[in-house]
């Protein structure tokens, strides 16, 4: 990708390391400057900065991925030095001299490449194990294969019984009524989460904790319960006889369970290929995970679809920093994305991003009726799916409460009780019809991206 | 939303028995038409328990019930949208900026930023209108330049929050008047004070119309916003403010009349400094004398007039000085300047050595301040020996004078040679430091420069450590906003960083350089041309 001075600043932990980094984006700061490039021509950076101590800094950018490694003591990533080198680059590259690498650039290189052939290296043995390729020993090969097939069959046994005791749990809370849900410990909720986690089961641990909120939720929770713990007894339902489910659909119980689909594997399948539109982003934290939704919307095949990054939480304390940062709504891109197997294809992850295009006008729904037809579809095929992208062409927010938005034929969507900007999303619609990208949990809609006269503006 | 009934009865019925529990409450659900109602008979099934039942039967009318849902109809008219603005925004460049002001990156340069905008006729982008006019709503002082940059959106959204009145008011006289009487605190205070500056008639008119009804504390305020467009006309209501209960008030009235050069009380005041000081000639070396007539004990009609009778307790100041003194400093300084047809230098070095000394100088630079006299600001800067008194004397600083009221291009070519000629002219408290900090203008390019030499010294060839050099923060803070753009360069690079005391300086220039550069880069996405 070109880098910007934006691009860089993305990187940023933290408002103020972008700040001290682009403080020491200054030739000045720097008693050398070099730059060499790699085998495919992405420019590698080092500098030495003179700091507060007796030694300078020794810092080294990789711009391809980019990576970063700094010798000051700074325990935040990428440290000011390394955004302040990458910034000088982006704005000045011309006080970079262009030469080989000195040993300790040179060192640092060669141990990332070591460790990338390392990587290359497991994974092709693992790939042959999976039969794809010719094993260098067909026995050894045949036993990884014993192994996985053994660890998978156990799984599925502590995957059983820890749904088993989900059920029964389930059932007890049913048996003994709602109302008594109110006045359990949070403890409760959260010894069951930690059981299914236990049981290899993630995905229903995060059912059950979201689950735990829901009483203290406010006007209309017994309903919001009970429509959630239905849908999770019919993941267990479905779990119970999914053999005889139809192929995509058993992949959603098991995904809903918390199977994961290696990355690797979706990569070998083919993927859809489109003009993609990025229509939103959205972080959200817990204290265990951060998690970055990303939207994107496709010309020709006109449907949305979602890709997660994660990291773990608190290592980083800002909630507006992207994690992957490439990714800016607004932009559009030829590329194709490989969807996970699903009843009602959403999640998917990148494949491969050709060029960046102009953006395609004229995506999404005419109105809220076809949104809300094309959300109520796609839950009638998936009935555990959690927010739906709805994308409106023309949409009005309106200046009354509760807000909402609205479109030419009269036809509102509520807004949900949590979004917060909205003076913002009405200070660039002015009253008029915009363009409006958001998640639709088919009660509320939270809005994510609006475009006004200057392009597209995010929500928090 | 509204949903199909017959239906929708599956749902209820199963979300109280879950409520209650099935132990005590087993799920009756009504016999329903409709799919559901079909489906019913086989989710409930024997062999299941009454809660997996319950479950199964919940799970397929939530799905039914999201699947059929229609969205609602609107009962209100939709908004009416805001008018069309025919001014363009700001650069894409200068929006991100302004992004990051908001976000916290060098907030000060907020004003700096709306005063670009302001210059080139461009808008807030829509979207950080909700921030600047948060601020605004927080800082009054900006808000004039968030009028003048919000446009047509700014005031279509102050319309829905009322915090954000402020922006709307200055549209018109008539606006202003309503938002008067009808308004309340700040956002009346506000309006008159706009409103003054539009039609100081009507202002002054509204005022007195309710004048009776305002709270006594509010008074002093409301007086105090006639000094935009203080004319003659506002005289006949002054001189009744004179009588008010509150002191503040009168303060405010009588210091207002002072500035009106025909008023009675200006005339009195007159005719008061004249009885207490006359022009002599003094027999050796043909200096100017001047004669001073103590006065008696401030009476009641000066006392009326604003004048304080007493001196602060304990500043040892005697009563006469400090009357004689506050008669002076109420009467424009041109006039003992042309009465006598000599040069304000000449009298202020006639008061060198004068028992009355003190008092006639406070009365001046009280005086030079209040009527803004060029000539006299710069006499007394040229005398500093003689023009400088303690702050007991009641008077504004020798420096807030000058920079007050000398002209810009005086100023500034005065602070420059002094700069150029004195060493230590920007430490501590050197009048020239102390003017840089209190003059609110711009700096030249010229004299920018001459900051920088001197300041490159002092982190330099001086050795003196950054901590030593008492109000150099200050100093260094008011650079970073006042230096010329064209000059940025001086201060970006040639910094003696091989300097033993360089590392005690380093901090703080990186402070000042980090706004600069700011500074540069939104000149650049204004496309500003820097000042010549």
């Amino acid at each position: 990708m070109t880098w910007t001075a934006e691009t860089v600043l993305a990187l940023a932990p933290d408002p103020a390391s972008a700040k001290a980094g682009r403080d020491l984006a200054v030739r000045r700061k720097w008693t050398t400057l070099g730059v060499s490039r790699t085998a495919d021509g992405a420019p590698v950076l080092w500098g030495a900065c003179q700091g507060s101590g007796k030694d300078p800094y020794l810092t080294r950018a990789d711009t391809s991925e980019p990576a970063f490694k700094c010798s000051c003591p700074s325990r935040k990533f990428p440290c000011k030095h390394s955004l302040g080198l990458f910034l000088l680059f982006v704005q000045s590259p011309g006080e970079f001299t262009t030469s080989a690498p000195p040993d300790w650039v040179a060192e640092w290189l060669g141990s990332r490449t070591e460790r990338a052939a390392k990587r290359a290296e497991r994974e092709a043995r693992a790939a042959d194990a999976d039969g794809d390729g010719t094993p260098a020993d067909p026995a050894q090969a045949e036993k990884v294969a014993k192994q996985a097939a053994v660890r998978a069959a156990e799984r599925e046994r502590r995957v059983a019984a820890g749904i088993a005791e989900l059920d029964l749990w389930l059932r007890d809370l049913v048996r003994q009524g709602l109302s008594t849900a109110a006045t359990r410990p949070a403890s409760s909720w959260e010894t069951m989460a930690a059981r299914l986690v236990d049981a290899q089961a993630p995905g229903a641990a995060r059912l059950v904790r979201q689950m735990a909120t829901i009483p203290a939720s406010g006007d209309g929770w017994p309903e919001r319960l009970l429509d959630r713990m239905a849908r999770l007894h019919l993941l267990l339902e479905g779990y119970s006889r999914i053999d005889s489910l139809p192929p995509d659909l058993a992949a959603d119980v098991r995904a809903g369970l918390g199977w994961t689909t290696p990355q690797e594997t979706l990569l070998e399948r083919e993927g859809v290929r489109d003009h993609w539109a990025i229509v939103g982003r959205r972080l959200t934290e817990d204290d265990r995970l951060r998690v970055q939704r990303t939207w994107f919307w496709g010309k020709e095949t006109r449907r949305g679809a979602l890709v997660l990054h994660f990291a773990p939480a608190g290592a980083v304390r800002s909630e507006t920093k992207p994690i992957d940062p490439t990714f800016v709504p607004g932009t559009a891109f030829d590329g194709t994305l490989v969807f996970f197997q699903s009843a009602a294809p959403l999640r998917a992850i990148v494949k491969e991003r050709t060029s960046a295009v102009d953006w395609p006008l004229g995506i999404g729904y005419a109105d809220v009726s076809e949104a809300v037809a094309a959300t109520a579809n796609a839950d009638a095929r998936m009935p555990w799916l959690e927010g739906h992208p709805v994308f409106l062409r023309d949409s009005t927010p309106t200046t009354l409460r509760p807000a909402q938005v609205r479109d030419a034929t009269g036809r509102v969507m509520p807004l949900s009780a949590r979004f917060r900007d909205r003076w913002r999303l009405l200070a660039v619609s002015g009253g008029a019809p915009v363009p409006l990208f958001g998640e639709w949990d088919g009660e509320a809609l939270t809005p994510l991206t609006v475009w006004g006269e200057n392009g597209a503006v995010s929500l928090a | 939303m509204t949903h199909p009934t017959p239906d929708f009865a599956i749902w209820s019925a199963a979300v109280n028995s879950a409520l209650l529990g099935t132990d005590r409450a087993p799920l009756a659900a009504p016999t329903a038409d409709g799919a559901l109602g079909t489906a019913y008979a086989a989710l409930v099934r024997a062999e299941s328990d009454a809660a997996t039942n319950l479950l199964r039967v919940a799970a397929a009318a939530g799905a039914y019930q999201r699947c059929g849902r229609t969205p609602g109809r609107s009962q209100e008219a939709p908004p009416s949208p805001c008018p069309h603005d025919d001014r363009p925004t700001c650069t894409p460049a200068a929006g991100a900026l302004l992004r990051r002001i908001l976000q916290g990156e060098h907030e000060s340069l907020l004003q700096t930023w709306l005063t670009l905008a302001a210059r080139h006729d461009v808008r807030v982008p829509a979207d950080a209108l909700p921030a600047v006019l948060d601020v605004a709503n927080k800082g009054p002082k900006l808000r004039h330049l968030v009028r003048a940059t919000g446009g047509t959106r700014a005031r279509w959204l102050a319309a829905l929050n009322e915090n954000w009145a402020f922006a709307i008011s200055g549209d018109s006289p008539e606006a202003l008047a309503t938002t008067w009487e009808t308004g309340t605190g700040m956002a009346r205070h506000e309006a008159l004070q706009l409103l003054r500056q539009l039609d100081p008639e009507r202002a002054r008119m509204l005022l007195e119309t309710s004048w009776a009804q305002e709270d006594p504390d509010s008074r002093a305020f409301f007086v105090a916003t006639l000094a935009f467009g203080l004319s003659l006309a506002d005289e006949p209501f002054l001189e009744r403010a004179l009588d008010d209960r509150r002191k503040e008030v009168r303060q405010q009235a009588a210091g207002l009349l002072v500035r009106l050069p025909s008023s009675a009380l200006a005339a009195r005041m007159l005719d008061r400094a004249r009885q207490l000081i006359t022009l002599g000639t003094s027999a050796i070396l043909q200096r100017p004398r001047i004669d001073v007539t103590p006065p008696a004990e401030a009476d009641t009609s000066m006392i009326r007039d604003g004048v304080s009778p007493t001196p602060t307790a304990g500043s040892g100041v005697g009563e006469k000085s400090w009357v004689l003194a506050q008669v002076i400093g109420a009467v424009p300084p041109s006039t003992w300047s042309a009465a006598w047809s000599i040069d304000p230098a000449k009298l202020v070095r006639a008061a060198d050595g004068h028992e009355w000394r003190e008092a006639l100088v406070a009365g001046w630079l009280i005086a030079t301040e209040r009527f803004h006299d060029a000539a006299w600001a710069q006499a007394l800067w040229d005398n500093e020996a003689v023009a400088r008194v303690e702050p007991k004397w009641g008077a504004p600083p020798l420096e807030h004078v000058f920079t007050r009221a000398a002209p810009p291009d005086v100023v500034d070519g005065a602070l420059r040679r002094e700069i150029d000629a004195r060493q230590d002219a920007l430490r501590g408290a050197h009048r020239v430091a102390v003017a840089l900090l209190r003059w609110p203008n711009e700096w030249s390019d010229a004299l920018s420069r001459v900051v920088a030499k001197r300041l490159k010294q002092h982190a330099g060839g001086d050795r003196v450590p950054f901590t030593s050099e008492f109000g150099m923060r200050a100093l260094l803070e008011r650079c970073a906003h006042a230096v010329s753009v064209s000059a940025a360069d001086a201060f970006l690079d040639g910094w003696p960083e091989q300097s033993d005391v360089w590392s005690t300086w380093a901090s703080a220039i990186d402070t000042l350089t980090s706004v600069l550069r700011f500074r540069l880069d939104l000149h650049l996405a204004f496309n500003d041309e820097p000042p010549a």
